[in-house]
């Protein structure tokens, strides 16, 4: 059992689990990641949080920071927000319910809407995809494939004659710019649309940007509805999960691995550390992790063990990670060694 | 009702309309995996279906997690989804070629 206490406060790694769990409303028993294990036993089959693995990745995980700075890391797990497969088509079928709602219809209008999802930048498996999968397995009576449109272009034609309803759809919005850019383009390509409702739906994304968004398509005269189902939180703003006096001492700490992860510094064009752009955001999804989130939940390296690793990345071998650090431990003492035969001095290598 | 010939659904038709018998739900990431297809074409296939009867909802709530097949399929058909995985075969070779491998004598209790 891992024991973190720092200055009479303790969370305990298994604590930290639970309030993982109770966030997102899932019992890590429910789940395996042995397809075989789940055919058998009705176990839901999850690559990240099967009863057989998420511990094991969340110890190995846990071993390349200082132990007395593990707290702070597992604060961050316990206020992660994990959507399995099961929860996702829910949140579908919420943010068609409020879409519905928008339109002052029932839910006849979705026979007439046509939802356009964006394209992965670069080219890989993208929530588009799995939008586009997922939306008609609660709406089969409602919703067919020609109304699920990944590029307006080759259906503009299709969607100005019978559209009532067009919604731009993601389960991110992260730092906005995607969602700007597709939903002009869709607009563009479309030309004039008269009679129709156009809206933005986004399962996640922070306030700020979704308000940003409207701004901006005010400013440029497009006439757009939103329906955001869950609104984010940066995870370094003040209260949400540390108080002014925490942050003062933890962001450092998480600062510091976030950059250690992503090989550049906070800001930095390009940068991953505290999520691309600084989104800070703690999520993710059963297919993927968004790079939005801190990238030490997702980024593998010699020495970090993502427990989301982002499915662009090769997850190193566990063994590679413990060869790696007996590696690293044991350079250093011959680094040291070197270095007193030749200074006969008190010097220090840091591991790193 | 009158049950239709099976042969009128291809074998990627009874893998899901299988799949869709014993869990009446969908878990793409369980089915990409086993069925070796896209998430485009499986969900084609389960909109296909559902167009052409052979499934339907069994509730008014929550519709994603009540999706059964007709008593048109021929049920001996879609009984067994284990029978169809990969990984039951998988196991099955398996557990074949272990017996050839090891050869037990009839007589081997009087060895």
């Amino acid at each position: 059992m891992t024991f973190i206490n720092q200055g009479g406060i303790s969370l305990t790694k298994e604590k930290a689990m639970k309030m993982f769990e109770e966030k997102n409303k899932i019992k890590i028993i429910d789940f395996g990641s042995d397809r075989r294990v789940c055919t058998n036993t009705g176990l839901k089959f999850d690559q990240y949080i099967g009863y057989d693995n998420f511990d094991k990745n969340i110890n190995a995980w846990l071993d390349d920071f200082e132990e007395e700075e593990k707290e702070v890391i597992l604060k961050l797990l316990a206020n992660y927000t994990y959507v399995p497969e099961s929860i996702y088509g829910g949140y579908l079928d919420d943010l068609l319910d409020q879409i519905i709602l928008k339109c002052n219809m029932d839910e006849a209008i979705l026979n007439s809407t046509y939802f356009i999802t964006f394209p992965s930048s670069k080219g890989v498996k993208s929530g588009g995809d799995i939008i586009r999968a997922e939306l008609p397995l609660g709406h089969l009576d409602t919703i067919s494939k020609d109304q699920l449109i990944s590029n307006v272009e080759m259906n503009i034609k299709n969607i100005k004659s019978s559209a009532k309803c067009i919604v731009f759809i993601d389960d991110i919005v992260g730092t906005g710019k995607t969602a700007m850019k597709n939903v002009e383009k869709g607009l563009k390509d479309l030309g004039e649309i008269k009679n129709v409702k156009v809206i933005l739906a986004a399962m996640y994304a922070q306030e700020d940007v979704i308000s940003n968004i409207k701004e901006q398509l005010k400013e440029k005269k497009h006439n757009i509805e939103f329906v955001l189902l869950n609104k984010c939180e940066k995870c370094m703003k003040e209260q949400y999960i540390f108080d002014a006096e925490e942050l003062k001492s933890n962001y450092p700490i998480i600062s510091k691995y976030e950059e250690k992860v992503a090989g550049k510094k906070i800001g930095i064009k390009g940068s991953n550390a505290m999520g691309y752009e600084n989104a800070q955001f703690l999520l993710s999804f059963y297919y993927n992790t968004p790079n939005n989130t801190l990238c030490i939940f997702w980024k593998p390296t010699e020495t970090n063990y993502p427990p989301f690793l982002r499915t662009s990345f090769k997850r190193p071998n566990i063994d590679d990670i413990v060869k790696n650090r007996k590696n690293r431990k044991e350079n250093a003492y011959e680094a040291r060694k070197l270095f007193r035969t030749k200074h006969e001095g008190n010097i220090d290598i840091v591991l790193s | 009702m009158k049950r239709e010939n099976y042969f009128e659904l291809n074998m990627k038709e009874i893998l899901i309309l299988s799949y869709l018998n014993k869990y009446h739900c969908v878990n793409y990431s369980d089915l990409q995996i086993e069925l070796k297809m896209s998430l485009e074409e499986i969900s084609y296939i389960i909109m296909d279906l559902y167009n052409k009867n052979y499934i339907y909802y069994n509730i008014e709530q929550c519709k994603r997690k009540a999706i059964y097949v007709n008593n048109k399929v021929n049920t001996s058909l879609i009984d067994a989804w284990n029978s169809w995985t990969l990984d039951y075969k998988d196991e099955k070779s398996h557990l074949n070629n272990f017996e050839e491998v090891l050869y037990i004598p009839k007589n081997f209790g009087k060895i």
